[in-house]
């Protein structure tokens, strides 16, 4: 009985520990992204409107960004608004295309990119780069076309139109057709020579 | 009929006169009404400190800008030290700071070098070197 009441207190122990052992919380992204930008900041309320001039630079913790002129538009069909409040001007809602413009650069995930105008769709996460030139640079690979789509969700991407491909390859080529060294049958040195007596030639 | 009340009693402020607790209210507009005021708030103009300066400008110090949506929740709040405020145009500008906080403090927006505010059509003009921070959840789902 004595046993029986011993075990039970255990089992009622390790049960209450389990118990009290607190669920983790799913953690809560706070991951911010920063913008600077020397040209001041216009506030546009009724249409939904951001827009950053000049400078700007857009920092976060997997992307960096530089461009003239960045526009954010947020939802204006999210939800079915009656007639009466078509002018409420309601900031709390999520951008839905972010426009950046003029000398854009972008590096995220390893990736730069380089060109005059990126539409960023927040539904999708897709970036379309476009500009006179789009350039691509990806570790030893450069990308060069004038408009590319980016998945930021799938980290692939495509090009629609022209585009050339630059692949530095490194340590391949040495400009000679001489083995490198390691190569071939190993070479057997010379024994070295043994002294000779003194005065012979 | 309010105007006629009103018209009268700016005219008879003098250059110098000092107040304090003043606030500006804004309301929705109704626009299949042909511009038809409701009674929503849309925005508030409030000065902890107000100095008359000439016709209708005030000099403003601890100036507070919040901004509704329809249902009534603030959705912005704009804070400047001190700034400029015309009273018949509802516009108010400043070469100094001025903070803004919006989205619940999803976005903070901070601008150092001037500002220009006009209450009639809500838009907000921040000068020069801005800082703004973005919550990323607001931009769009998080990549794993």
């Amino acid at each position: 009985m004595r046993t029986l009441l011993i075990a039970l207190a255990g089992v009622s122990l390790v049960a209450a520990l389990f118990a009290a052992e607190p669920r983790a919380a799913k953690p809560v992204a706070t991951s911010k992204l920063t913008v600077l930008n020397e040209g001041g900041v216009n506030l546009d309320l009724p249409a939904g409107r951001i827009v950053f001039r000049d400078a700007v630079k857009v920092f976060e913790s997997d992307l960096y960004m530089e461009c003239e002129l960045l526009t954010l538009f947020q939802q204006t069909n999210a939800v079915a608004k009656p007639a009466a409040t078509a002018t409420s001007t309601n900031l709390s809602i999520r951008p839905d295309v972010i426009i950046a413009e003029t000398n854009l650069m972008m590096m995220a995930r390893g990736t730069t990119i380089i060109g005059d105008r990126a539409v960023y769709t927040t539904s999708n996460e897709t970036v379309v780069v476009t500009g006179d030139l789009v350039v691509i640079e990806r570790s030893n690979v450069v990308f060069f076309s004038t408009n590319f789509v980016f998945n930021r969700l799938t980290s692939s991407g495509y090009a629609v139109g022209w585009t050339a491909t630059e692949i530095e390859v490194s340590g391949g080529f040495s400009g000679t057709n001489a083995l490198r060294p390691g190569f071939g049958p190993p070479r057997r040195q010379a024994p070295p020579a043994a002294p000779k007596p003194d005065g012979a030639k | 009929m309010t105007t006629l009340l009103v018209l009268p009693l700016f005219a008879q402020i003098r250059s110098g006169f000092r107040g304090s607790g003043s606030k500006y209210p804004e309301f929705y507009v109704l626009p299949p009404t042909g511009g038809a005021q409701t009674n929503r708030l849309k925005g508030m103009f409030i000065g902890n400190e107000w100095q008359h300066l000439s016709n209708k400008v005030f000099r403003v110090n601890g100036m507070k800008i919040e901004h509704y949506d329809w249902s009534g929740e603030t959705n912005l709040v704009a804070i400047a030290p001190e700034c400029l405020f015309d009273a018949e145009a509802r516009v108010a500008w400043s070469t100094g700071r001025l903070d803004i906080v919006g989205m619940s403090g999803g976005v903070t927006i901070r601008g150092a070098r001037g500002f220009f505010a006009r209450m009639g059509d809500s838009t907000l003009i921040i000068s020069n070197k801005v800082r703004t921070t973005i919550q990323r959840e607001l931009i769009g789902p998080i990549t794993p």
